[in-house]
């Protein structure tokens, strides 16, 4: 079996210039290349750009973006009692689509070797899909990108065919599970927040119903992402472990190949014809910022230098 | 007849009113729609290498003033060169800026190996392309010293 190479980029709004700093030293400085790409969220906006290894564009965005590039605000109430987000999401459209409507830059995404996945999940099936340059048509691609950033309550669903579609971070908002299945033996997984010890407390009390309803958000948020890393965990251990039983089996019971197999027979291995996977996180050591809808390009360019540097770190030369 | 005309002479300040205050609501959301707020599109080579080198030179150099005053003392000796090459052999005499030259030409590097610049890789030793280079690394350079003073006077 192939060796492959994952990038899995998390979703996390602004905090999303980390992702862009680390990305920037390991294919650059690096030089490491991906066979897939896969993105929610912020991440969803990043991947197309490493797909199409357009990082200075991918700097550019992250470092001088400012809120009201992205979203139109409405009034809280209103928007709360009346419509279906409280932004719009009309010129972060206007973004993707100015970029990716160029067709020599959307040609380059199209016959890129380097798989793109893009999660979202349907709101009336409650399936998480994803987004692919290969099996997409241009618009539907652009439409998941955008839906994949596209946070639940704080931004409008989007329509495609007969279905609405969000925010992929609603389910799954650290994709590795999408890397495992299309066959990836190393992934190199970029997590926007910290780990739990190191995540501050809310300081403040929670008075109004939409402060409680942004909380919640928060927290289901930072759940599902622990669950999508633990699980990514235990499934490359257990096939760690699955591997050592037959090394073992080998080694100190001396057991020839046709006597390890019928040990196994019988019993149904949902590891069988899986390679051991690789799994290297970089996150921070501690919270980025308060809220992730905040794009202040002092900020972002600090958070893009903290991503370099973390990933410095964490994935050395060989 | 009387109660008709008194009636009209009466509505029409009202839809006047109105009239005038529709046109100020329209006036008013016309001027709030802005008609591009994202930030421009990199399309050149240089603006993209300069972007580049940008981040490369501040990441590097953040939270290390020694290394920033080294780059601020040496910046008007940089400027007198006039090629890429020259550039990179300059930076490279100050042992501690060594490293940022080799960072600064694994971005020219990056951007070079892409299919499209096959036309800057060929003439890359011309003295045209030479002086293009150094021109968007210098602008590089001194953009990335700019954006970390906010950093040395403790903003």
């Amino acid at each position: 079996m192939e060796n492959k190479r994952a990038l899995v980029i998390s979703g996390g709004g602004a905090k999303g210039a980390f992702a862009v700093g680390a990305i920037k030293y390991l294919m650059i400085e690096l030089g490491l290349t991906f066979d897939l790409v896969v993105g929610t969220s912020t991440g969803a906006l990043i991947a197309p750009l490493v797909v199409t290894q357009d990082i200075a564009n991918l700097i550019h965005f992250y470092e001088n973006i400012e809120d009201q590039d992205l979203l139109g605000n409405r009034p809280d109430i209103l928007a709360f009692l009346f419509s279906d987000a409280l932004n719009d999401t009309k010129p972060l459209k206007r973004l993707i689509y100015n970029f990716f409507g160029n067709r020599v830059r959307y040609e380059k995404l199209r016959k890129s070797p380097i798989e793109l996945f893009v999660t979202v999940v349907n709101m009336q099936t409650g399936m998480v899909e994803y987004g692919n340059q290969h099996t997409d048509k241009k618009s539907t691609l652009l439409q998941k990108i955008l839906a994949s950033a596209s946070i639940p309550v704080m931004m409008p669903p989007v329509k495609i065919g007969r279905y609405q579609y969000i925010d992929g971070g609603l389910k799954e908002i650290a994709p590795l599970g999408k890397a495992i299945d299309e066959g990836a033996t190393h992934i190199i997984s970029i997590i926007l927040t910290p780990e739990q010890e190191y995540r501050k407390p809310h300081q403040k009390e929670l008075k109004s119903s939409l402060e409680i309803l942004k909380r919640t958000i928060e927290l289901l948020t930072d759940e599902i992402l622990d669950n999508d890393l633990k699980i990514a965990n235990l499934y490359s251990k257990a096939i760690c472990f699955v591997d050592r039983v037959k090394k073992n089996a080998k080694e100190k019971l001396c057991l020839n190949p046709s006597e390890i197999t019928k040990l196994f027979a019988g019993i149904e291995n949902p590891f069988s014809n899986k390679k051991i996977i690789e799994i290297t996180t970089i996150r921070p050591d501690e919270e980025l910022m308060e809220s992730s809808l905040q794009f202040d390009p002092e900020k972002m360019k600090q958070m893009v230098d903290k991503g370099y540097r973390k990933a410095k770190e964490i994935v050395k030369k060989d | 007849m009387n109660r008709q005309r008194i009636f009209i002479k009466k509505s029409i300040p009202i839809i006047l009113k109105l009239v005038i205050l529709s046109a100020f609501f329209l006036l008013f959301n016309f001027c709030s729609q802005r008609t591009d707020y994202s930030p421009k599109i990199l399309i050149g080579f240089s603006e993209r290498l300069t972007a580049l080198v940008t981040t490369t030179v501040r990441s590097n150099l953040r939270e290390n003033f020694t290394k920033q005053n080294l780059l601020r003392e040496k910046l008007p000796f940089l400027e007198k060169k006039t090629t890429f090459s020259e550039l990179m052999e300059e930076l490279k005499i100050t042992e501690h800026l060594k490293d940022i030259a080799y960072l600064i030409e694994a971005d020219l590097m990056f951007e070079l190996q892409k299919p499209e610049n096959w036309n800057w890789r060929e003439n890359y030793n011309s003295l045209e392309v030479q002086k293009e280079i150094f021109n968007a690394t210098m602008a590089g350079i001194k953009q990335a010293l700019s954006q970390l003073k906010g950093e040395r006077d403790g903003k």
